[in-house]
């Protein structure tokens, strides 16, 4: 496997780099939606992400990346509770994945041998405090997308599978990627995720040819480009840190909490998943800028990305939603 | 014609030959036949082992997964490693079968390991019938041997480069990537391909240095065969930009969006006359997107298959439900008659409102796997407008709104003019809506019937 490409040499593709980095600051935003053209950047950019990421301080060989000797499952069989420092893991979940592979599921080969009852875990558990990735998903099984959205949703896989009753963390990030054209994601589901990014092929020409002459940059000498990018990237990932703790502080006023409330009702966004993912999204911009409070302006950068797929669609409207909450954004804030 | 072609195919062949990991693979499309054969058989100078792909196989075989004959026998966990662990060369015979999620793994695999070289021999018949875009997009070349013809193929001669790498000068990569716009090909990857198709042409040339010759070769390998509109067409996508007070950036990037003629004739020489055609054709309703998401929902459509000996893979599951409903009959066509026979009628004509809530009915059963067609039964007169006021203009204009949203929506739809003397006004709504109009001045019921099911079927099967 190379060296991904580094996050802070994308070029352009703003609200997709600001999705991830939200991400990053406060996990339980509930996973991101990428929908979009083909050879956007997608993977490159999830990618990128997680080579950025700071490592993360776990358990040695445990299965769910405990942070802690005493998180560790009993389940799990260690010979050492050493503490090791390992980059934030980023699980893939290909397509056609058994649930079985993403859940865990009776370990065969104890059962064969020694004739145990034992636990294998899955993909799940592996994603635990990283990210789980899953490209094409609007190509998933209904049932396996359910099965992740729920698990993202509580922090917890619960097992009730061939006689075995297994509960074990699993509080990850999702990200989906897909293109539209493949086939929609159910209503549903779309709701579920966090934040959604639609992107495009950029327009304009400069863009484009720095695309590309970046990624050549990379492909002929990718030592050379990873360290002309290294500063930048190690920046970014400071100021996730510094975010990480100032989010705590980060105040919000009654007046903003009002601001939010009548911005999802002048849209009308069903349910009230779109107001909280609203708070926490513009509360995570604030304090990855540095900001102590929570501000209008803040809103309006992150309004797109937390309410565009949460609205109805309008058969009469041929701009697209993210364009309507824009639009409605300047109606309500100014 | 054919023999350049073929000599382009071959040209594709040695560059994919010289540089694999750069150009990752190629598209090769034409139906079994001795010159395909004579092609496959110069795929033995891409890297060894040749190893076979067939979009049928499972996902365990290609990635590996438990040997359960020998677990079971020898007691442990044995596991056999998937194909995709070898490397080599992978030839993927009929690759337009290839399912999404056979796709998806290989493109995943193609990602992460430089090292893997893709063939595909697409044996599409139709335009739209072709690999899986998830994996054309990822390979340099496309070739299309079926405009040869026979006499003319000869064996590929071989050619082998000492290796060096060639240097690309920016104005280079410009070039290519304002070419790859002004074509209409959105995807970025394209001019990455590009520039490593150039950039092996001139190493196949013993050139230190791209020249204009490697880009005009790399242009029509490359570029040529993915355009979906004529370089002279406007830019899609472009938008004006509000204000350039810069005048000098201005110029330069006016500049920058003629790229060299030379380039654009390379590719105009080797575009398909009808490219219009093609790719309006593409664009229309029967081909939005590969289909394959609603393929993969449509398991209310259609029979269910017996039990297969196999095993279940989470693809395949037995729809018991479905399996209990076409074993009996359960529709009634008394209480369906009875039922409309209720509906009431008269009254004014609030067309776009019928429309409207049609149009998310069949996007409703749409997306639940059916494949819904409208059938207008009406005099066309809106006199109704959306908003439930009488005003007859605006009742028209709206009904046309809807009627061009359904269209774009993708639905097809027909008409029916019931009248004894054909109604102008539903020959245009059917022609707003893009569908058929069929006049039908003296219909009973059984005829109507007749008609609606042949447009059905020519609607729903084109």
């Amino acid at each position: 496997m190379t060296q991904a490409f580094p996050f802070s040499a994308i070029v352009g593709q703003d609200d997709m780099k600001l999705a991830m980095v939200l991400t990053a600051v406060d996990p339980k935003l509930g996973g991101v939606l990428v929908f979009g053209d083909r050879g956007t950047g997608k993977s490159t950019a999830v990618r990128a992400l997680a080579a950025l990421l700071p490592e993360i301080e776990t358990v040695a060989g445990c299965p769910v990346n405990s942070a802690n000797a005493k998180d560790v499952p009993d389940w799990a069989v260690l010979e050492t509770k050493q503490m090791v420092s390992r980059p934030t893991p980023v699980v893939d979940l290909p397509l056609g994945v058994t649930e079985d592979r993403v859940t865990g599921a009776l370990d065969i080969e104890r059962a064969l041998t020694a004739g145990e009852k034992a636990f294998q875990p899955g993909l799940l558990a592996q994603a635990n405090r990283g990210y789980l990735y899953i490209d094409e998903v609007n190509l998933l099984e209904d049932h396996i997308v359910d099965l992740l959205l729920d698990v993202a949703q509580s922090g917890e896989n619960v097992v009730e599978r061939e006689g075995l009753s297994i509960r074990h963390p699993a509080r990850f990030v999702l990200v989906g990627s897909g293109n539209p054209e493949e086939g929609e994601l159910r209503p549903q589901l779309l709701d579920r995720f966090g934040l959604s990014v639609e992107v495009r092929s950029p327009s304009d020409i400069e863009e484009r040819i720095e695309v590309i002459k970046r990624r050549d940059a990379y492909e002929s000498n990718p030592k050379a480009f990873l360290r002309k990018w290294r500063e930048a990237d190690t920046d970014i990932r400071d100021q996730i840190i510094d975010a990480r703790t100032a989010l705590d502080k980060v105040k919000t006023g009654k007046p903003i909490l009002r601001d939010c409330a009548t911005l999802c009702v002048a849209l009308g966004s069903d349910g009230l998943r779109g107001e909280l993912t609203l708070l926490r999204a513009g509360r995570a911009l604030a304090a990855y800028e540095g900001d102590n409070a929570l501000g209008r302006e803040h809103l309006q950068r992150v309004a797109a990305l937390a309410l565009s797929h949460r609205l109805r669609r309008d058969p009469l409207d041929e701009a697209g939603s993210a364009t309507r909450v824009t639009r409605t954004v300047q109606e309500v804030l100014g | 014609v054919s023999k350049a072609i073929w000599e382009k195919a071959c040209l594709a062949l040695d560059l994919l030959a010289a540089d694999p990991r750069g150009l990752r693979g190629i598209v090769v499309r034409a139906r079994a036949g001795p010159i395909r054969d004579t092609f496959i058989a110069a795929l033995s100078r891409l890297k060894a082992p040749l190893i076979k792909l067939h979009p049928a196989m499972s996902r365990d075989a290609l990635l590996g997964g438990v040997d359960l004959s020998q677990t079971l026998s020898s007691g442990r966990l044995v596991r056999a490693p998937g194909l995709l662990a070898q490397s080599g060369t992978f030839v993927m015979t009929m690759a337009e079968r290839c399912p999404p999620d056979i796709a998806a793994i290989l493109a995943a695999h193609l990602d992460s390991n430089p090292d893997m070289t893709l063939v595909l021999l697409d044996e599409g018949a139709e335009a739209d019938e072709c690999a899986p875009n998830v994996l054309r997009e990822r390979l340099a070349f496309h070739v299309d041997l079926d405009g040869i013809g026979r006499l003319e193929a000869a064996p590929p001669p071989i050619r082998t480069f000492s290796a060096k790498d060639a240097k690309v000068d920016p104005k280079a990569i410009a070039d290519l990537t304002v070419l790859a716009a002004r074509l209409g090909i959105d995807s970025l990857r394209t001019p990455t391909l590009a520039i490593a198709a150039a950039r092996a042409h001139a190493v196949s040339q013993e050139r230190g240095e791209t020249t204009d010759e490697d880009l005009a070769i790399a242009a029509e390998l490359v570029l040529a065969p993915r355009a979906t509109q004529m370089p002279d067409a406007p830019e899609q996508g472009e938008t004006p930009e509000p204000e350039r007070s810069d005048p000098q950036e201005q110029s330069q990037s006016e500049g920058l969006d003629i790229p060299d003629e030379m380039l654009v004739e390379a590719v105009r020489a080797v575009l398909p006359v009808d490219l219009m055609d093609t790719v309006q054709q593409s664009a229309s309703r029967s081909a939005k997107g590969s289909g394959a998401g609603q393929r993969k929902k449509g398991n209310r459509r259609g029979r269910p298959l017996p039990s297969r000996p196999g095993r279940l893979d989470g693809q395949a599951r037995l729809d018991l439900v479905a399996t209990l409903r076409a074993a009996a009959p359960w529709r009634s066509l008394v209480q369906t008659k009875r039922r409309l026979a209720g509906l009431p009628g008269g009254g004014g004509t609030p067309l776009a409102a019928g429309l409207k809530a049609a149009g998310e009915l069949a996007l409703n059963a749409q997306s639940q796997g059916l494949s819904p067609m409208l059938a207008l039964l009406t005099d066309g007169r809106a006199n109704i407008a959306l908003d439930g006021s009488g005003n007859r203009t605006q009742a028209g204009a709206d009904a046309t709104k809807m009627a061009t949203w359904l269209r774009a929506e993708g639905l097809p739809a027909v008409v029916l003019d019931l009248g004894t003397r054909p109604q102008p006004v539903l020959a245009e709504l059917s022609n707003t809506l893009g569908g058929r109009y069929l006049p039908l001045p003296r219909a009973d019921a059984h005829r109507m019937s007749e008609a609606l099911g042949a447009a059905m079927q020519d609607g729903l099967g084109a």
